[in-house]
Formats: structure tokens, C-alpha cells, sequence
């Protein structure tokens, strides 16, 4: 294991500052694909897949906190996840 | 970048997703003689902090935004199939928990963003490796190209579905997504300098060896 570095907390700071504030931080302005969809005449193609939650929100009945905790719940899911992949592709 | 469920005809659903799990398991096998303990810390805090990167859109102008996608910046840490694993781990949950990107539409996705534009990041940063010139402007050449190139496949795979013609969305695609693949290009370069000068003494970037090794 890495020894733990002190820039590491600074790191995993600025991932909760960032998850956690995504409904502040982000732009709701369509992105690339979605501007080429919408004046491409595309857009109303789109359909809602199945998901556990609702886009980046979770069901809290408040929108900021909501969507801020969704993001960190996703931030914590791939840490865990990727930990796990990494155990074991690191054991064969 | 991430499609949506209803953009992609069956056909295209199938067969990216068939390329896709053919590239992955080919690269997950080789990762499984080749990835190291000591990466599995820096897979788990990349892979949070370019889901957390990718939440946050910044505006480009002309009413239109961008994110970062990620996938040259995890290869030049980690080399390009641990780069791939992390972004395909980000897109399945995307997908499945906060609708972002469809389930039929994921082959795709992972395609264009965990395999694409990594591997394309990958041979081009390898190339201009063997040309003189500053680390960083290469860091950003390559975000650039890589992004680009990931939207013309995306292009490709919608006009695949007939959904649109390619000639009426190639122009656009690839305007767009040379402006985010600059912004790309330059976040990446900006975190690749801070991750050099405060944790590569304890670990070594994948780009800080003689060119960027597979696995």
C-alpha cells in the first residue's frame, strides 16, 4: 500500500467539495451532444432508462442537498467499487 | 457525451456492446498479470475524483457546456486498461443509478469514452512523445485529439442508426468537442502538474516513464 501521503486528504477534500457542491458548481446548459441533438432536430428522440435514482438526485426533499448527496454517494460507490477491482485483479 | 436510451437502434446497442466487452475482457486479462498493489488506492481516488469531475459542467459559450470525460487523464496515472476499467466503473454506475447515459445505450458509451478516446489518447501521446517539445503541451494535444475523435465515433454510431445523417452531425460534433476537448486538455495538464509535484514521489505517473507502457 501507499505510504499515506499528506496532499492525499487535500485530494479526497477537493473530491467531497466537488461532489457535494456539483448542483452549485455545474452549468445546467446542455453539453456537446445534446446542443448537436437539439439543433439537429434529435433531441425528442431521448428516453428515460431504467435507474435507481432519478438523474443526480437522491430522495430527499430538498433539491441542493438531494443532488449534493448523490453525488457524493456516487463518489463513495466508485471508491469502493474500484477498491474491490483492484484487490482482485491484484490477487490473480 | 453520454447517450441517451432511444438515440441508438438496436443493431448499434448490440454490437458496442459486443466490442465492448470483447476490448474489456481481453484488457482485464492482461491487467490480472500485470496490475500492481500498489495501484489500488490511486485507481479508487481517480476513479471518485473523475465521477466528481464529470458532475460538474462548465459553459463553453454559444449556450452550450462541457465536462470533463477523464480518460487520458486516468491512462497517463495508470496506464490505459486500468484507465478503461475506471471509466467503464463510472459510466455502468451512472447508468444505473442516476440515469446518466441509457442502459442499451452503455456499450456505446463505454466504447466511445472507456475505450476510444483512451486508447486514441494513448497512441497519440505515445506518438508525440518521440517529438521535442514541452510535457504539457503534449498533456493538452492529446486531451484535445482524443476527445475529438471519441465525438466522431459517437457521430458515426448515430448515423449508424439512422437516426441522423453523418454528414448533417459530423461538422458539429466535431466543433463542439474541439472546444470541451481543449478544456479537456487543459485539466488534465493542470491536475497531471499538481499530482506531479505532491504525490509522485511515493508513486510513479504512468506518463513518467519513456512513453506510456499497455498494462
Amino acid at each position: 500500500m501507499l505510504k499515506v501521503n499528506k496532499y492525499i486528504y487535500l485530494i479526497i477534500a477537493f473530491i467531497a467539495f466537488l461532489a457535494f457542491l456539483n448542483p452549485i458548481l455545474s452549468s445546467s446548459l446542455p453539453d456537446g451532444l445534446e446542443k448537436v441533438a437539439e439543433t439537429k432536430n434529435f433531441i425528442n428522440k431521448a428516453q428515460d432508462s431504467f435507474s435507481i435514482f432519478e438523474d443526480y438526485s437522491l430522495p430527499i426533499n430538498n433539491e441542493l442537498l438531494s443532488r449534493g448527496a448523490a453525488g457524493l454517494l456516487g463518489a463513495i460507490i466508485l471508491y469502493l467499487l474500484l477498491l474491490k477491482i483492484g484487490k482482485i485483479l491484484s490477487k490473480n | 457525451m453520454h447517450i441517451p436510451d432511444g438515440f441508438l437502434d438496436l443493431k448499434t446497442c448490440v454490437t458496442t456492446y459486443l466490442l465492448s466487452g470483447a476490448a474489456l475482457s481481453y484488457g482485464i486479462n492482461k491487467l490480472k498479470n500485470n496490475f500492481s498493489e500498489k495501484n489500488i488506492p490511486i485507481l479508487g481516488i481517480l476513479g471518485a475524483f473523475i465521477f466528481a469531475a464529470q458532475m460538474i459542467n462548465i459553459p463553453i459559450g454559444f449556450g452550450t457546456s462541457g465536462h470533463l470525460m477523464g480518460g487520458v487523464l486516468a491512462m497517463l496515472v495508470l496506464g490505459p486498461w486500468s484507465a478503461s476499467l475506471i471509466i467503464t466503473s463510472i459510466l455502468v454506475i451512472q447508468s444505473v443509478f442516476f440515469m446518466d447515459g441509457g442502459i442499451l445505450a452503455l456499450g456505446a458509451n463505454v466504447l466511445n469514452m472507456a475505450l476510444i478516446q483512451v486508447w486514441a489518447g494513448y497512441f497519440i501521446y505515445n506518438f508525440l512523445t518521440k517529438i521535442n517539445f514541452s510535457d504539457k503541451l503534449r498533456i493538452v494535444i492529446t486531451g484535445l485529439s482524443a476527445t475529438v475523435i471519441s465525438a466522431v465515433f459517437t457521430a458515426l454510431e448515430l448515423s449508424f442508426s439512422n437516426i441522423v445523417n453523418l454528414n448533417f452531425i459530423l461538422a458539429a460534433m466535431v466543433g463542439w468537442h474541439t472546444i470541451i476537448g481543449l478544456m479537456e486538455g487543459i485539466i488534465t495538464m493542470l491536475v497531471l502538474s499538481y499530482l506531479k509535484k505532491t504525490v509522485s514521489t511515493q508513486f510513479e505517473l504512468a506518463y513518467q516513464k519513456e512513453g506510456v507502457k499497455d498494462a
